[in-house]
């Protein structure tokens, strides 16, 4: 037993240490490194048709504000279509949208969805089976563009090679109370070190779902849209990899968000994104292994970037094979991995972004005083952890059973319609 | 009882200190505002030649409808220090004593008329002109808005951004820094400097005499096209024609007189030789080089350095395109419809 316990911990000291210098790499990147922005500056074209698609499921708080941002955006207007995508919605958002839709007509186009699937995933998939646009841009509900930002996300497809386009989201409501500022820190962390680095060295920057955009030609050359997925951006970062299509991550397209206000909802959304990812993990990590037309450092990156969800949980066991095995007095045994373990585990702290990545983004971001907060962002990673431990063994339990997972929508905190 | 009880204090304070600037943010919430977005036009080329046109109709509107009106010079101030200083009649500023010793101005120029600007002179507040410019060899201008034609002469310098109505000349050894916007066109001589030119025609050196072929004038078909997927380099002989996007992991050599509908994405070195016509857009993530009397419909970025050669053209008078990388050097000859955007330097050969 002892033996086993050992060799379990080396293997996970060995693996947080990789990602402890991942994560170095990535922020000594962002500080020393050469920026990758090659499409930020491609202001005039001739801009291809694109289709904004607003998933919208009960949104009467918030749609409204995402329509009227949209129909500020500085895009030709003859090439730009909006569709919220009304999901099922039981609350007044079909109403609102119907309205936008009587006082812009041929700009505005609902896509009002009564059955089917639920998720945005199957939302998506049904709303655009009948677009012909060349690009589709995706936004959130409670996200409002601003008004370069459909060029700004539309510019890189230019590019034959690019099939999908993530932007930056940076939250709204970020100085509500400590769970939406630690939110904010890790976003930041996330975006401005995490996502830009993987630009810059070329990896593998993932698309989001939302403040992005994909070609659609490339997603139908990989078959459309999957909705038996819980993180359906995920799925479809990978597929195109697979098939030699590139995601780029444009730092500079911002968009803001809503982020979450209250614990219980932060749970529920960290336990979804924990469960899609790794679904997606389970279904992908083999097939990019073997997948030989993609780059040897891509695949590296994208099975390190799979396994975001899996590390906590890793971690933890790490954790408490250390406390057993100093109670069994194998301390002598394993004291260098003791030892190791304690120094990266402080690097491996984190799910979009770990302590010393948010102090580079902070940094970077030109911010000075909320890098104060660091020290709470533990207990955003240990709530983390335990959303992650939960929704690891109830997607564990779930495959015993054979049950499909279920959509969990995030609640809105704004008010204003 | 004392003794644990403050035994247990010191303990909790002891391992609170180090939190204390956190719950002092906390709680003050000192820096909690969402970031910044650019929610306007802030990054678009003509910005500060927008904001600043309102800027004089809004302060200085008056003295220069007095100015139109009556011939006369005049002056003023705005705000604490902004000194301005209309032009009248004789369409020549009238200078103090201290600028003419010091060739140098920090007074904003207006002029409801066109400009004859002196030379070797120093303009550090913006100037302002409702009919044409035509500066002094060697001048440095901050700023210049005109509703007329700009002449460059020899040797200027334009430090933040120019914008014009009409079209505007620039005349060898010149730089531009910023932005320039230009509504009609731009003509710009040998051994300029650039960073961001915006206007529907760009040429450098003399007025070119190619027209476009038919073939040329094909726009990129919409909607899916092939896709050559290629891992390595890839060399096109001359004369290929082929119908769709080529991406190659490597560098890419186009050969002379080829002609590709989609567009070329080479994620090293992309050389293009003479005479092609490629309907898409041109992608490097090194190098690029256009050559003579080349045609790309679409943007063209490099992540490195851009050479467009002689004759080479980018895109059309109605449909404008995009020409950007780091470093940029552009041949006489070469013709770009749309912005050409060098971010860290741009050269006219």
């Amino acid at each position: 037993m002892l033996p086993l316990m050992l060799f379990t911990l080396y293997a996970i000291v060995l693996v947080i240490s990789v990602y402890t210098l991942r994560h170095y790499a990535f922020s000594l990147n962002r500080l020393l490194g050469r920026q990758r922005h090659p499409y930020v500056d491609i202001d005039t074209a001739e801009w291809p048709t694109a289709t904004v698609l607003i998933p919208a499921h009960n949104e009467e708080a918030v749609i409204a504000c995402a329509i009227e941002a949209l129909l500020d955006v500085d895009y030709p207007p003859e090439k730009l279509q909006i569709m919220p995508v009304n999901d099922r919605s039981t609350d007044r958002t079909r109403e609102i949208v119907d309205q936008y839709a009587a006082r812009y007509p041929g700009r505005i186009t609902p896509f009002h969805r009564t059955g089917g699937k639920p998720g945005k995933a199957a939302a998506i998939k049904d709303a655009t089976e009948s677009l012909a646009s060349e690009v589709l841009i995706i936004f959130d509900a409670d996200y409002i563009p601003a008004h370069g930002l459909v060029k700004q996300l539309v510019a890189p497809f230019f590019d034959p090679e690019v099939g999908a386009v993530m932007g930056r989201v940076v939250p709204l409501n970020a100085g509500t109370n400590l769970l939406t500022r630690m939110l904010d820190l890790e976003r930041s962390g996330g975006y401005q070190v995490d996502q830009q680095a993987r630009m810059n060295m070329r990896l593998v920057p993932q698309f989001g779902g939302t403040t992005g955009a994909l070609r659609r030609a490339a997603v139908e050359s990989i078959g459309g849209w999957h909705d038996d997925v819980l993180a359906e951006d995920t799925d479809i970062t990978y597929r195109l990899l697979l098939n030699g299509w590139k995601t780029v991550y444009q730092n500079r397209s911002e968009c803001y968000e809503e982020v979450p206000e209250t614990w219980p909802v932060r749970m529920r959304q960290i336990t979804r994104w924990a469960k899609g990812h790794n679904q997606v993990f389970f279904r992908y990590a083999l097939p990019l292994l073997r997948e030989r037309r993609t780059g040897l450092l891509e695949r590296i990156d994208g099975l390190f970037l799979l396994g975001v969800y899996i590390v906590p949980c890793v971690l933890l066991l790490g954790w408490l094979l250390c406390i057993a095995l100093f109670y069994m007095g194998a301390y002598a045994l394993a004291a260098g991995a003791l030892a190791l373990f304690a120094a990266v585990s402080y690097s491996s702290l984190g799910n979009f972004a770990v302590f010393f990545e948010i102090g580079t983004a902070v940094h970077l971001d030109g911010n000075r005083s909320r890098i104060q907060l660091l020290p709470f962002a533990f207990l955003n990673f240990l709530a983390s952890v335990i959303a992650i431990s939960q929704a690891v063994v109830q997607q564990l339990r779930g495959a015993w059973h054979a049950q499909q997972l279920q959509w969990d929508k995030t609640e809105r905190f704004r008010r204003t319609g | 009882m004392l003794w644990p009880l403050a035994l247990c204090a010191v303990t909790g304070t002891m391992l609170a200190l180090p939190l204390l600037p956190a719950i002092l943010e906390w709680r003050r919430k000192t820096d909690a505002a969402p970031l910044r977005i650019y929610r306007k036009d802030e990054g678009d080329v003509r910005h500060f030649a927008r904001t600043f046109r309102q800027f004089v109709r809004e302060n200085m509107g008056e003295a220069l409808r007095q100015a139109t009106a009556d011939g006369e010079p005049r002056g003023g101030t705005v705000g604490a220090s902004l000194r301005y200083h209309v032009v009248g009649r004789s369409a020549r500023p009238e200078w103090t004593a201290g600028e003419v010793a010091l060739k140098r101005t920090d007074r904003m120029l207006l002029s409801p008329a066109s400009l004859r600007l002196p030379r070797h002179w120093v303009f550090k507040g913006d100037l302002y002109c409702e009919g044409a410019i035509n500066g002094g060899e060697g001048a440095i201008y901050r700023a210049i808005l005109a509703a007329g034609d700009i002449h460059l002469a020899e040797s200027s310098t334009v430090l933040r951004w120019l914008h014009t109505d009409g079209s505007l000349f620039v005349a060898p050894n010149s730089t531009l820094y910023g932005r320039a916007s230009v509504e009609q066109q731009v003509v710009l001589g040998s051994n300029c400097g650039f960073h961001r030119l915006h206007s529907p025609r760009i040429v450098i050196g003399a007025e070119p005499m190619r027209t476009a072929t038919p073939m040329e004038l094909l726009e990129a078909r919409p909607g899916p096209r092939s896709r050559w997927l290629v891992r390595g380099d890839v060399e096109l002989p001359p004369g290929t024609c082929y119908d769709g996007d080529v991406v190659a992991s490597g560098d890419i050599w186009i050969g002379e007189g080829t002609r590709i509908t989609g567009s070329v994405k080479s994620n090293r070195h992309l050389r293009i030789a003479r005479g092609c016509v490629l309907q898409g857009a041109v992608v490097a993530a090194e190098d690029l080089r256009v050559g003579p009397d080349c045609r790309v419909n679409g943007p063209a970025v490099a992540e490195g350095s851009l050479e467009a050669e002689s004759g080479a053209v980018f895109g059309f008078p109605e449909k404008l395109t995009s020409v950007t990388a780091p470093r940029i050097t552009v041949a006489a000859g070469a013709v770009i419809h749309g912005t050409l955007w060098a971010r860290e330097s741009g050269r006219t050969a």
